[in-house]
């Protein structure tokens, strides 16, 4: 599947980033609950697809209704490819690498929102606000997988 | 990284030549007068734009007011059901119209989803007309058992002429609430940026407005003139540089129409020393740089009030310096070009100026490296400081990525030094201190004000028009104002016998 990571440049690009990041992980979460030997945690995985799936429509509404000249500002300091989830499974990989390949998506997405909510408290409180509420979320989904 | 910047192998193709809209039609316009419609990153032809003539505006005009009659007797609750259609239009058609922005204006792709979200939010405003529309009734309101109320009538056809900075948005401010009152409507989109106008025309056709309701001519000062001398004509709103805002104003308002002309600005960003730079440098660059300073609201004056002017200038400079040029389908990209090559060569002329003047030029954005696109019109940041206000860099409108810093001693100072200007559309103040914000509130004549952001932009329910040579006229568009400008308020007095 493609997604368009953006260079982190604008504050436009964060919800973009974001946007793609979601819906990275939420393929992956999917992908990885059709894995057999993944079966005693598919409930949980199809969980974490539902809720990222969710999140990247939220996403895409707040950057196409929130954003106007106002709150267009450049940002510093982030570089993609700190946060780019893995995009897929590894052909032939074991239960086991499926979930810590999962895990290691919800750890950039915690990465990711810690280092954008900083960036968005001056600009826009409600997008630090769902930033903020994102890492929570992924810190619980990271503990409930187990 | 997965990254698809939407070449510009990928872009609009040609599109021909732009056609009118009048009576619910498309029609090719039979003037021989055309002008060429560039791309300013790349420099190559969209298309062209045929520069009507004055009798294909009155025809506009002849089918507007036919219409009239009709519309304004379609209850109101019945009006805004196109608009509603046309609001969700535009949300199925948001990024197409962001692109066909981007490339025939130049801004980067953000700030034109940003101007079509502004411009869907003036469809919204106008939905709600049946409550705003509402009258005022008192009973026993001019005596014993006699009643007095004042109602809103809409009053015929209204015409807007648009400038080339905000292809979409601009006449979305006039025409949905002139129309959702009851008016007909005939806009001119900037001959420059006609391509967005014609695709939103297609959009507002699928909405189903009845032929004749919102009709678009484009053209030049024949069409201009046109519209400013027919007596069909109630009212005109204009926005663009204030030599013609005045001319547009004369002309129409010595043949009694309602006439609101948005001008030039020259807009005074004041920083303060307790102000956080943090915060603020990161504004301060939108302000100045975004949609490469062609918008009324941007900064152009940057007043360093005190002892934070070092630190300040320091740091804006290096931010500035760090902005990327390209091409507005680029996601990465912060600044495009400017959008035509006669204000290009007038950016760069006002450069060299302050040059001349004196100033102190710490950036220079005249011929900056923009690979693959060397041929566009872009001018980069440029910061010039130890600016004076005689000189033409304090006093004129440039309307391009160029700030000047002017250094004052307090608070006083850049409250004069503002008001000293012959404009007064937007200014800020950036700090700490609620005495200092509320002291620049009261007295700074301008009329959009920030307090610790750059961008005053008022949203579609407030009002948007400025002081001094930047507004001609009494009404400003949008807002209350807007519905106030577009209706004609009767008082009626009732006595039943």
């Amino acid at each position: 599947m493609g997604y368009d990571f953006p260079e982190l440049t604008s504050f436009g690009t964060l919800l973009r980033f974001a946007t793609a990041l979601e819906q990275a992980t939420a393929h992956l979460a999917r992908s990885t609950a059709q894995v057999d030997e993944c079966a005693e945690w598919r409930d949980g995985l199809l969980v974490i697809a539902r809720k990222h799936q969710k999140r990247s429509i939220q996403l895409e509404r707040m950057r196409r209704e929130w954003l106007n000249e106002v709150v267009l500002q450049a940002i510093d300091g982030m570089d993609a490819g700190d946060y780019v989830p893995p995009l897929e499974l590894p052909p032939g990989v074991t239960g086991l690498e499926a979930m810590a390949t999962v895990r290691f998506a919800l750890e950039r997405g915690i990465d990711f929102y810690t280092d954008a909510a900083s960036r968005a408290a001056n600009v826009l409180v409600g997008v630090e606000r769902a930033f903020k509420r994102f890492v929570r979320e992924n810190k619980r989904l990271f503990i409930d997988l187990g | 990284m997965i990254h698809n910047p939407h070449l510009p192998s990928q872009a609009h193709g040609d599109h021909g030549r732009v056609k009118n809209y009048v009576d619910g039609e498309f029609i090719d316009s039979e003037s021989p007068r055309q002008q060429e419609i560039t791309n300013p990153a790349t420099r190559t032809t969209l298309g062209y734009v045929p520069l009507s003539t004055s009798s294909e505006v009155e025809q506009a005009i002849s089918a507007a007011q036919d219409a009239f009659e009709e519309w304004r007797e379609t209850p109101p609750n019945l009006r805004v059901q196109p608009l509603f259609r046309l609001k969700t239009l535009l949300e199925e058609h948001y990024d197409e119209i962001a692109r066909i922005l981007v490339q025939e204006h130049g801004k980067v792709i953000d700030e034109a989803r940003g101007s079509v979200r502004r411009t869907i939010d003036n469809i919204e405003f106008a939905c709600g007309i049946p409550s705003l529309l509402m009258g005022d009734t008192l009973e026993d309101g001019a005596a014993f058992g006699i009643d007095e109320e004042v109602i809103r009538q809409p009053m015929g056809v209204f015409a807007a002429v648009a400038p080339f900075n905000f292809p979409a948005m601009v006449p979305f401010w006039f025409w949905p609430t002139a129309v959702a009152c009851g008016n007909t409507f005939l806009v001119k989109p900037s001959e420059q940026v006609p391509l967005t106008q014609e695709r939103l025309f297609q959009l507002i056709d699928d909405a189903g407005f009845p032929p004749g309701v919102v009709n678009m001519v484009n053209g030049d000062k024949e069409a201009v003139d046109a519209i400013l001398s027919d007596p069909r004509i109630q009212g005109v709103s204009f926005v663009g540089s204030s030599v013609v805002a005045r001319y547009i104003y004369h002309n129409a308002a010595r043949r009694g129409k309602r006439v609101q002309c948005q001008g030039a600005a020259k807009n005074f960003l004041t920083i303060m020393p307790d102000a956080n730079l943090d915060a603020a440098i990161p504004n301060l660059i939108s302000s100045f740089f975004g949609n490469s300073g062609q918008r009324c609201l941007a900064g152009s004056v940057l007043v360093a009030v005190g002892g934070v002017a070092d630190e300040l200038v320091e740091r804006f400079v290096d931010a500035a310096s760090r902005l990327k040029l390209g091409y507005g389908l680029d996601e990465s990209v912060h600044m495009g070009p400017l959008a035509a090559e006669r204000h290009y060569d007038r950016v760069l002329r006002m450069i060299g100026k302050g040059v001349a003047e004196g100033a102190r030029l710490l950036l220079d954005g005249r011929h900056p490296q923009v690979p693959g696109y060397q041929d566009g019109f872009f001018v980069g940041p440029t910061v010039f400081d130890h600016v004076t206000p005689d000189m033409s860099l304090a006093q004129e409108e440039i309307f391009g990525p160029v700030a000047s810093v002017i250094r004052v001693a307090d608070l006083d100072q850049a409250i004069d030094l503002a008001n000293f200007s012959r404009y007064g559309n937007a200014s800020s103040i950036y700090t700490a201190s609620g005495k200092a914000a509320r002291e620049y509130k009261y007295r700074v004549q301008a009329g959009n004000i920030g307090i610790n952001l750059g961008v005053a932009a008022p949203m579609a329910y407030f009002p948007f028009g400025g002081f001094k040579d930047s507004f001609y006229g009494d009404l400003h568009g949008q807002g209350k104002d807007g519905v106030n400008f577009f209706t004609e308020r009767k008082v009626v007095i009732t006595r039943w016998l």
